[in-house]
């Protein structure tokens, strides 16, 4: 596959709150979609063993096909040799390219190279919140982090879904992560948890540049957003500023159906236009806090 | 400016198409509904650069999104600063310059005129503001003014100690 090299770094976004069920999977899966409408190229990575993402975006059949070929993120952490539960090998060789193991969502017309891309979840990565001692993981680490620098090479952004913990995985999304996008519902809980984020990335000392972060509210159903909850947020001197004007909109079309899968918005369907409009301007507030004048 | 319509001559003169050929291609239009002109154009623009897929499903674009989608950022700070306040213009101007300067210390900002009025100092400072910013500072106004931390028992977000601040 042709290589297109980028001149400008590609922004490595993690999409994290340590508060769950904020829309974390939902905005990953949906929303970055739309960068292709402004030219850019995304990867997306499914970072949770979970593997909600995925099951989003792609069929169990089509899935069974990467899982057997070993082409999901477990293999970005290790080579299938190393699998053991509660052991990481030492010296564990390169990581696979990204080119290598995504799943094509979507290309580019003019050189077939990848437009959306998907690395599998894997349930396999369950073991990283098993294995007590940091530093057995250190080697899937390092080789986490050589393969977002060379997926750097490849994407304009890419977007790392994360699990809502402060676990081994989040470290490394964090390590590797330009900015970090953090969904809020309108509730006390999640903002809170938008606190406990900071605190958690400003402890750990092994993250030494500190991604910049981006809040976005999530309306949830009902698309009515608690005028308190807003000023509080708003206001707050951290968050306030680094909140988008937008809200993300709740939409049926957004939620996860039997039998379908995709982009909310390639679906032919109701009210599809007036999601498509949504994501289109928070792409559009997104581009300044990415450096994407 | 020039309208659509007029592009669309332009257009046509510059690929030689000549009158009896443009009242031809109308007529041939006018056979097939705004929506199938819509789904072959689109196709038309994807091969010109644009994305493709394993489904290739194409939809149609609606030329007009939905209004409420898009928060008009200006007016909604205009509104946090003017609505419910007993303050006079020029007091809700100094106020507002105030939380500015204790927010942004190292940034300048034009002085607010009260002649000029809040909605055209609000619009000076959006473009020193980025949208976010300038609903932060709006809001921090309207909470001032409605005392929205008397409620000292309740889990609140912790504020950063001012003089600890970096940026």
């Amino acid at each position: 596959m042709d290589s297109k090299i980028k001149k400008e770094s590609a922004r490595v976004v993690s999409v994290l709150n340590m508060k769950g069920g904020v829309g974390k999977t939902t905005i990953s899966a949906h929303l970055f979609r739309h960068m292709l409408n402004f030219s850019k190229s995304v990867l997306l990575i499914d970072f949770d063993p979970q593997f909600n993402l995925t099951q989003a975006l792609m069929t169990q059949r089509e899935y069974k096909k990467f899982r057997d070929e070993d082409k999901t993120i477990f293999s970005v952490m290790e080579p299938p040799s190393a699998s053991s539960l509660f052991s990481v090998t030492k010296n564990m060789g390169p990581p696979p390219l990204a080119v290598d193991i995504e799943k094509q969502l979507r290309w580019w017309v003019r050189d077939k190279t990848t437009a959306l891309g998907l690395v599998t979840g894997d349930f396999r990565m369950t073991k990283y919140t098993l294995v007590d001692n940091p530093k057995i993981l250190l080697p899937a680490q390092k080789r986490f982090l050589e393969f977002i620098e060379q997926a750097k090479e490849h994407y304009d952004l890419i977007c790392i879904d994360c699990n809502p913990s402060s676990s081994f995985m989040t470290l490394c999304a964090l390590t590797a992560s330009t900015h970090l996008l953090i969904p809020v519902r309108p509730d006390r809980y999640s903002m809170l948890g938008l606190e406990m984020l900071d605190e958690f990335v400003a402890g750990v000392p092994s993250i030494v540049s500190k991604p910049k972060q981006i809040v976005l509210i999530n309306s949830g159903p009902g698309n009515s957003i608690d005028p308190g909850f807003e000023s509080t947020l708003r206001a707050n001197s951290k968050f306030g500023p680094v909140t988008l004007p937008t809200a993300f909109r709740f939409s049926s079309l957004l939620g996860a159906k039997e039998g379908k899968v995709g982009s909310a918005t390639d679906k032919k369907a109701p009210y599809v236009n007036t999601l498509k409009a949504n994501f289109d301007q928070i792409i559009t507030e997104l581009k300044g806090p990415l450096g994407w004048h | 400016m020039k309208s659509d319509l007029q592009n669309f001559y332009l257009l046509m003169a510059g690929a030689g198409f000549t009158p009896y050929r443009v009242e031809e291609l109308i007529s041939e239009i006018s056979k097939k509904t705004p929506q199938k002109i819509a789904i072959e154009y689109e196709k038309h623009l994807k091969q010109w650069g644009g994305v493709g897929s394993v489904s290739d499903n194409y939809y149609r674009k609606k030329q007009a999104p939905s209004q409420d989608v898009k928060v008009d950022v200006q007016s909604k700070a205009i509104s946090l600063i003017m609505g419910g306040s007993d303050l006079t213009v020029r007091e809700s101007l100094e106020l507002v310059n105030l939380i500015l300067l204790e927010t942004f210390p190292d940034r300048k900002f034009s002085a607010p005129n009260p002649k000029a009025g809040i909605a055209s100092w609000v619009r000076s400072l959006s473009r020193t503001l980025t949208d976010s910013e300038l609903l932060h500072v709006a809001t921090k106004f309207r909470n001032k003014l409605a005392h929205m931390s008397s409620n000292q028992q309740d889990w609140v977000l912790k504020e950063e100690d001012a003089s600890n601040k970096t940026d």
